[in-house]
Order: C-alpha cells, then sequence, then structure tokens
C-alpha cells in the first residue's frame, strides 16, 4: 500500500485530507509543520508528500527543497490556499501545484496520477457537485 | 681744473660742488662763464666755456663726442619745475642724461646782482627710479586690470582664453602666440591656441585690433567669444595636436616645469621627444615656457613665442609672466572647481529627481503589495476553513446512512462553500503582480548590455570589469526594462563597492529551472549588522547613497518570478568560484523558459496538474 504524507498546519485539513486518501485506498501520515514533515520522509518510507507553503516556522517550499535533496525522486504536490506562489519558479520542483478547495478530486486525481498512473474514479462525482 | 678768475668764495664753491656732486659755474650777470669746477668742467669743458654764455656751454655739452649732436632735441627742456630747469640730454646709444640747472645770484650788497651762480645736479638716477617706479605702477596697474578681469570669469573656457588673451595682446604682455597646455594625468595636453599663424594672418588680426580699438582685455575675449569660428583655427589647431608626456622632455624644459620659474627654452638644443614635437608643430625654437601650479599640482604650461615678430623675449616680461602664472594658475583652478561645481550641482539635482521618481515607484509598488499581501491573507484565511467545511460535507454527502433530508441539507452547504471558493478564484486569487513577464530573452545579453553601460565609467574610475557568460542560453521569460532596472542597480552597488583599482565580475549559469545571473566585487562586503537590512527600502551604508537601488532590484526581479540572492565574503559562498573577487556577491535567480529547463534530477513540472510558468 502506498504511503501518502500530509504536511499541513492546520488540523481540520490535515483531517479531511487523510479521510478522503484512506478512502481512496492509501496509508496516510501526517505533519503538522515543515520540519515534522522532513522527519516524517527521514523516519519512515513516504511514496508522496502533500504539502502545504504557509506553516508556522519554515515554509512548505523550503521543506520541499530538503526533502528533494535527499530524496530527489520522492513526489511532491504542493497545495496552498496561495495562489501567488504557483507563478514562482521556487515552487517549480514540486510534480505538481494544487490551489486548496473543498472538491478534492483534483488533488485526489494527481495523486492518483503520480502514485498508481492513472486517475481514480471519482471525476463523475466531482462534475455532479460543482 | 677750477677758474683762473677770482670769486668771491672760490674755495668755498669748491668744497660744495665735490661735498654735493654737483658741478658750478659761475658766471657774471650776463651768464657769461666766469669760473667753474671740476666736475662742471668735465661736462662743459672747462677751457672752451669760460668767456661763454652758459648757455653755449649747455650747446657744447650736447655737441661733445658723447652726445649725440643735434640741435634742439638734444638739450630739451624737460620741465620748469622749481627749482630751476630740468634739461634731458641725450647720449649716443640712445641714453638719456638729466641734469638741472639752478641759478642763484650773488649779491654785492648794492642790490643788483652782479655774478650768478650755476649748480648743474645730475638728477639721471633719481629721474631713472622715477621712471621704473612709474613703469612699475603701469605694469601694475595692468596687471591687475588683466587679474580682475579673469577672478570675475567664472567658466574655465572663458578663463583661459582670458589668459591667453592676456599672453598675446598689446595690454597684456605682447606676445605673438600663447598655448595652454593642460595636465591630463601624467600628460600635457594642448588644450587652446591663439595668435597668427603667418605673416600675413599677423597683420590681418593686428590691424583689425588696432581699428577696432578694443578698451579692455574683455573686450577682445568678447569680440573673439562673439565670433562663431574658433579666433585662430590653424594655431587652435597646432594646440590640439600637442600632447606629451614631461617625462619625454629635455632637462631644460622639464626643469622649467618642475621648478615653476618660467624661462626661455630652446627646443632645438636638446633631442628629446617631446622638444622635437613642441618644435615641429610650433615651428620655433625659442619658446616662453610658463609653468603654473596650484598648491603643488601641476594644472598646466602656458607657452609663449614671438613667432611672426621674432622679437627676442625679454627677461622683464618673462618676470611678468612670472607674477601672472601664480595669478592664472588659481583662476584656472578656481573655475575648474566651479565647473565641477556646477556639474555637481546638475548630478544633485539629477539625483534628487531620480531620488522622486523611484520614491513614486516604490510607494506604488508598497500599495500594490500591500494590495496583494491582503488579498493573499484573506484568501488563505478564509479557504483553508472553507476548505475543511466544503471537504467534510462532501465527505457527508457520500455517506450512504444520511436521510434525503439531511443530505439536502449538506448539498446546500457544499453548494455555499462552492460559491464562496468559486468568488475567491475570481476575485483575489488575480490581483495582478506590478510586473509582468512579456518577452522571452536571452539574459547573457541582457547581462551583457547592462555591464558594458558601466564599461567605460567603471574604466575612468580604474575598476576593471570581467565577463564570463556561459555557453549555454538563457532564455526568460521576463519585462527587459524591469530586468534592466534591476540589473543597474546591483552593477552599480558592486562599482561602488569595488572603488578604484577594483574589479567586478559578472558570470551567468544555467541552474536547472533557473537562469542565475552573478555579480561580485572586490570591495569590502557588508558588516554583518548591515547584512539582513541591505534589501530594505532608504537602508545605506553608503553616504550619498539614497539606499533605494538594492531594494528596488529586489522588488523588479521578485516582480519576475525570480529572487537575489546575497552571499558576504568568501566564508559565504555556497557555490564558490575560483575567480569570484573577494567581496559581496548578489545572484539574480530567474526562472528559465520551459524551451531551456533541464533538470539534473529529471524532474520537471506536471505541465497539466496547475503549474503555470509567469
Amino acid at each position: 500500500m502506498k504511503t501518502v504524507l500530509i504536511a499541513d498546519d492546520e488540523l481540520a485539513i490535515r483531517k479531511l485530507y487523510e479521510c478522503e486518501l484512506r478512502d481512496e485506498g492509501y496509508e496516510v501520515v501526517t505533519a503538522a509543520s515543515a520540519q515534522e514533515a522532513i522527519d516524517a520522509t527521514r523516519k519512515q518510507i513516504v511514496d508522496l508528500v502533500i504539502m502545504d507553503i504557509r506553516m508556522p516556522g519554515m515554509d512548505g517550499i523550503e521543506a520541499m527543497n530538503r526533502i528533494l535533496e535527499e530524496n530527489n525522486e520522492l513526489p511532491i504536490v504542493i497545495n496552498s490556499a496561495y495562489s501567488a506562489y504557483r507563478d514562482s519558479f521556487m515552487s517549480w520542483p514540486a510534480d505538481a501545484y494544487l490551489i486548496k478547495s473543498a472538491d478534492l478530486s483534483e488533488l485526489k486525481d494527481t495523486v492518483h496520477r503520480i502514485l498508481d498512473g492513472k486517475p481514480s474514479g471519482i471525476g463523475v462525482e466531482r462534475e455532479s457537485v460543482v | 681744473m677750477p677758474g683762473s678768475r677770482e670769486t668771491p668764495e672760490p674755495a668755498l664753491l669748491a668744497r660744495i660742488g665735490a661735498d654735493l656732486g654737483v658741478g658750478i659755474i659761475v658766471s657774471d650777470a650776463a651768464g657769461v662763464v666766469t669760473w667753474m669746477d671740476e666736475l662742471a668742467s668735465s661736462w662743459f669743458g672747462g677751457e672752451f666755456a669760460r668767456g661763454r654764455p652758459v648757455r653755449a656751454g649747455l650747446e657744447r655739452l650736447a655737441s661733445r663726442s658723447r652726445f649725440v649732436s643735434l640741435p634742439p632735441a638734444i638739450v630739451s627742456e624737460v620741465s620748469e619745475s622749481p627749482p630751476g630747469r630740468l634739461f634731458c640730454l641725450r647720449r649716443e646709444g640712445g641714453d638719456e642724461f638729466y641734469v638741472r640747472h639752478l641759478v642763484f645770484p650773488l649779491g654785492r650788497g648794492s642790490g643788483e646782482a652782479s655774478e650768478l651762480v650755476h649748480y648743474f645736479i645730475d638728477e639721471t638716477r633719481e629721474k631713472r627710479l622715477q621712471e621704473t617706479l612709474v613703469d612699475h605702477l603701469q605694469q601694475l596697474t595692468s596687471m591687475k586690470e588683466i587679474i580682475d578681469t579673469l577672478y570675475d570669469s567664472v567658466s574655465s573656457q572663458e578663463v583661459i582664453y582670458l589668459i591667453l588673451v592676456a599672453v598675446t595682446s598689446q595690454m597684456g604682455f605682447g606676445f605673438n602666440r600663447a598655448f595652454l597646455l593642460e595636465a591630463c594625468g601624467d600628460q600635457l595636453r594642448g588644450t587652446f591656441g591663439i595668435g597668427p599663424s603667418s605673416t600675413e594672418d599677423a597683420h590681418r588680426i593686428w590691424s583689425r585690433l588696432a581699428e577696432l580699438n578694443l578698451p579692455s582685455l574683455r573686450a577682445i575675449y568678447e569680440d573673439m567669444a562673439g565670433a562663431k569660428a574658433p579666433p585662430d583655427p590653424q594655431t587652435q589647431e597646432i594646440a590640439s595636436r600637442i600632447l606629451f608626456d614631461p617625462s619625454d622632455a629635455s632637462a631644460s624644459l622639464r626643469g622649467v616645469i618642475d621648478s615653476n620659474r618660467p624661462a626661455l627654452v630652446d627646443l632645438s638644443v636638446e633631442q628629446a621627444p617631446a622638444d622635437r614635437l613642441l618644435r615641429d608643430l610650433l615651428g620655433a625654437d625659442l619658446v616662453a615656457v610658463v609653468p603654473l601650479w596650484v598648491r603643488g599640482t601641476l594644472a598646466g604650461v602656458l607657452i609663449a613665442d614671438n613667432f611672426v615678430t621674432r622679437q627676442p623675449i625679454s627677461e622683464k616680461s618673462l618676470s611678468l609672466l612670472k607674477t601672472f602664472s601664480n595669478y592664472a594658475a588659481i583662476a584656472l583652478e578656481r573655475s575648474q572647481l566651479y565647473d565641477e561645481l556646477r556639474q555637481s550641482v546638475a548630478k544633485l539635482q539629477e539625483a534628487n529627481s531620480t531620488l522622486k521618481a523611484h520614491q513614486r515607484k516604490l510607494l506604488r509598488a508598497e500599495k500594490l503589495s500591500a494590495i496583494g499581501e491582503l488579498a493573499a491573507r484573506v484568501s488563505h484565511e478564509i479557504r483553508n476553513p472553507l476548505v475543511a467545511i466544503g471537504g467534510l460535507a462532501r465527505s457527508l454527502l457520500r455517506d450512504n446512512g444520511l436521510g434525503t433530508e439531511a443530505r439536502d441539507k449538506v448539498a446546500i452547504i457544499v453548494d455555499q462553500v462552492s460559491r464562496l471558493e468559486k468568488f475567491l478564484r475570481e476575485t483575489l486569487d488575480f490581483v495582478k503582480p506590478e510586473f509582468e513577464a512579456t518577452t522571452v530573452l536571452d539574459v547573457r545579453d541582457e547581462a551583457n548590455a547592462c555591464a558594458q553601460a558601466f564599461r567605460a565609467g567603471a574604466e575612468e574610475r580604474g575598476i576593471a570589469l570581467e565577463m564570463e557568460l556561459g555557453d549555454d542560453p538563457l532564455p526568460c521569460p521576463v519585462d527587459r526594462d524591469v530586468l534592466h532596472r534591476a540589473l543597474a542597480n546591483i552593477l552599480r552597488n558592486a562599482f561602488e563597492a569595488a572603488g578604484p583599482g577594483g574589479r567586478v565580475r559578472v558570470s551567468t549559469e544555467h541552474r536547472g529551472f533557473t537562469a542565475e545571473i552573478r555579480v561580485a566585487d572586490s570591495g569590502p562586503g557588508i558588516s554583518p549588522e548591515a547584512e539582513t537590512r541591505i534589501f530594505e527600502p532608504f537602508f545605506t551604508t553608503k553616504p550619498e547613497g539614497t539606499g533605494l537601488g538594492l531594494a528596488i532590484a529586489q522588488q523588479a526581479i521578485r516582480g519576475l518570478g525570480g529572487q537575489i540572492v546575497f552571499e558576504n565574503g568568501p566564508s559565504d559562498r555556497t557555490a564558490p568560484q575560483a575567480s569570484d573577487p573577494l567581496g559581496s556577491i548578489f545572484t539574480i535567480k530567474l526562472p528559465l523558459d520551459e524551451s531551456a529547463i533541464r533538470s539534473p534530477r529529471g524532474r520537471r513540472p506536471v505541465p497539466t496538474t496547475g503549474i503555470r510558468r509567469p
């Protein structure tokens, strides 16, 4: 089973993503800060990281760069409430840059594509809701 | 020999004459000479004069071999000024001899003078002194006029012309030609020359000036400045070709320049390169060389000659030139300082208006960035809870155990959250940055163009500029003006930090997703306290700095989606390069155009998942 690391300082978001991704059939670990995320990738095997940008202390961009320095094959999806960094080259090493949305279908699609090489089957639901 | 005739007090008169150094003649009441002392005898010829009128003695005096024999001009009465009368006698060779004639009657009690005593006093020395004094007074007066005129002038061009006019005009020192050589570094460079270039030219110029009869040096200058063409184009042409290093001059020429003592130099004596150059250009051997020193620094050299009239240059005119040169040098320096001052004022005014423009831009940029910052915060603070609410509502919706009524309510929550999210997307996410990357340019070319714009100024100040542009093209989506603004500020900072004798190295590099422009200087780096503040607006370590350069640069580069990284000194280096100077390094990192992205990690942005290039 593939393991997804969720790094976000908001408990509600971690909770939501954890439930949703478990439902999608992934093992989920969470980190409440950038440093915790780095530590988590050192402690256990992680197949993909979903990284928030604005967190207290170190931000997600720097955490991503540090993680990539140690493991440059690890896929990282930036998932932020900010749109500002999306246009910045600083986020370019990421495999994807998503803007947080209550509709998780784009996030799920991205995770499926990166980890399983195919989109998930939830596209229908997304269309029916939006 | 004393007179043979008996005189009332011959012995006394002879003693008076000897003591006072005056010639004494005694005559009868009709003026016929009856006795004369030794000095008078030596002047008038004792044997000849005796028994003749005194007047004839004077004529005799004039006609003697040591005087030019001429009728009235020889014995000309100079003045009636009491006491007595002053005669001027011209000797052979034009030498003048002044003699004062005083007559006293010798009474014999009856009231009617029976005899006359004539005193002849040689006043040539006094007269000479007086003439010299008058001469000096005239020189002082004209020197004062020249100097006053010089000091009234402020532009250096005007001062230079006035100096040359003073040297060449009859009102000044009357040389035929004059050249001003200004000191430029180690060299002397001819800047101006006036005076006729041939006899015909001289005739034309001098008769014109005589006709105009201009009343002052300033009037001559104004006449000259009013003309459209340079006053003496050929002489000016000669001046512009003079350029030599004083160390290439003969010992005598160099000696004059170094000693600050004007002197005549014969350019044909010693075969030194500078002497030969001057001789060939001026077409003259003998020139007056007047060094102009101000406070221990050679400001220039004045060269004057009598190229047309070939008149010898007198010691007197040299010594006058010496006095003049001191004032001329000061006037020259003063005018140069004034010119510099004027330039500085203009620069300050320009800097001031640039500063104001920058302040306005900064203010605008700050406002924009404040709006952007606010938008981002609002977006962040609202979006996170919305994601949680909406996401959890959606997950509830998928719960099959939910009743129809509850499902409808949850669907409303999902719907409302979507509406809010849509609002956020459509408004706050589209607050535009100040700058827009509009064209894809190879930043190597831009870095090169900017650096070359600084090259001339840098070389002038002795700062070496090294360029090392990599082989890889570095296409980046940028706004050229914005990139140039940033580069110019970084480069200016580097050149100021490097200072005279320092060096600045500009290099470019292709690094994965980014293009890097490194600007390294050999300056002292920045203190640790200052280091964290260098990008702050209005923070500066330089007395004349605005503190805006680096702030503007950073803002510009951020606007292009890049960043500026500062490394302070060698210990700070993340990617040290042996050829970098040891001062500060500013690295501008810009996102490369997609076509040029090479990732050593094999990573690329996933094109379909929201990564959008600027």
